[in-house]
């Protein structure tokens, strides 16, 4: 979890505009929450399966 | 000075008794703490002594960067939940807020050793066979 006024320059590199915002390695965004099998979709989504 | 308020530690104290298992609480700051991080550790200091359960260790992020690099931690304050193993949990920033909360649920899912999936998510998230980095930036505002 990463507090993004703290970390702004993370927020600017993201194009962070609402939170939550998750990213998945540093490519794949998803924002806002979303229930728990929709976030393993977008992790099996982000590894190509 | 408690960054807790007295209902809030007993709030705590109660919810941590649930807690079955050991959790390591790593925090990394640094000799010159900025206020973020002075405000975390006190945080956290308070928090971990409320649980016999808990356990804290403060590191400096500078003077012990071989373990940071380790933990993988590159920005701070950070704080690292671990239990039979390291879980990959990290909290960057002060826990303020909303991220408190946060922070004391995965206290309690470490504690526990249950994430609280269910087995259907398990089963997709056991197709995942590589290293995945994950970021949730939120606020805390």
């Amino acid at each position: 979890m990463v507090e993004s006024s703290e970390f702004s320059f993370l927020a600017v590199k993201y194009n962070v505009q609402g939170v939550p915002h998750t990213v998945i390695n540093e490519e794949h965004s998803i924002v806002g929450a979303h229930p728990e099998m929709d976030f393993a979709h977008e992790i099996l989504k982000a590894i190509g399966k | 000075m408690g960054m807790l308020k007295e209902k809030d530690r007993e709030k705590l104290i109660n919810l941590f008794k649930e807690i079955k298992e050991d959790v390591k609480i790593a925090m990394f700051t640094q000799e010159m703490e900025c206020l973020h991080c002075e405000m975390t550790r006190m945080m956290i200091e308070e928090v971990s002594g409320l649980s016999d359960k808990l356990s804290l260790e403060v590191h400096d992020f500078v003077a012990e960067a071989d373990l940071a690099r380790k933990y993988g931690v590159d920005k701070i304050p950070a704080i690292v939940l671990s239990g039979d193993r390291d879980y990959g949990i990290r909290f960057y920033g002060v826990p303020a807020g909303y991220e408190f909360n946060v922070l004391i649920e995965d206290i309690m899912d470490v504690g526990k050793r249950d994430s609280g999936l269910g087995k259907d998510v398990m089963a997709e998230l056991a197709k995942v066979d590589q290293p995945v980095h994950i970021q949730v930036l939120i606020s805390s505002t």
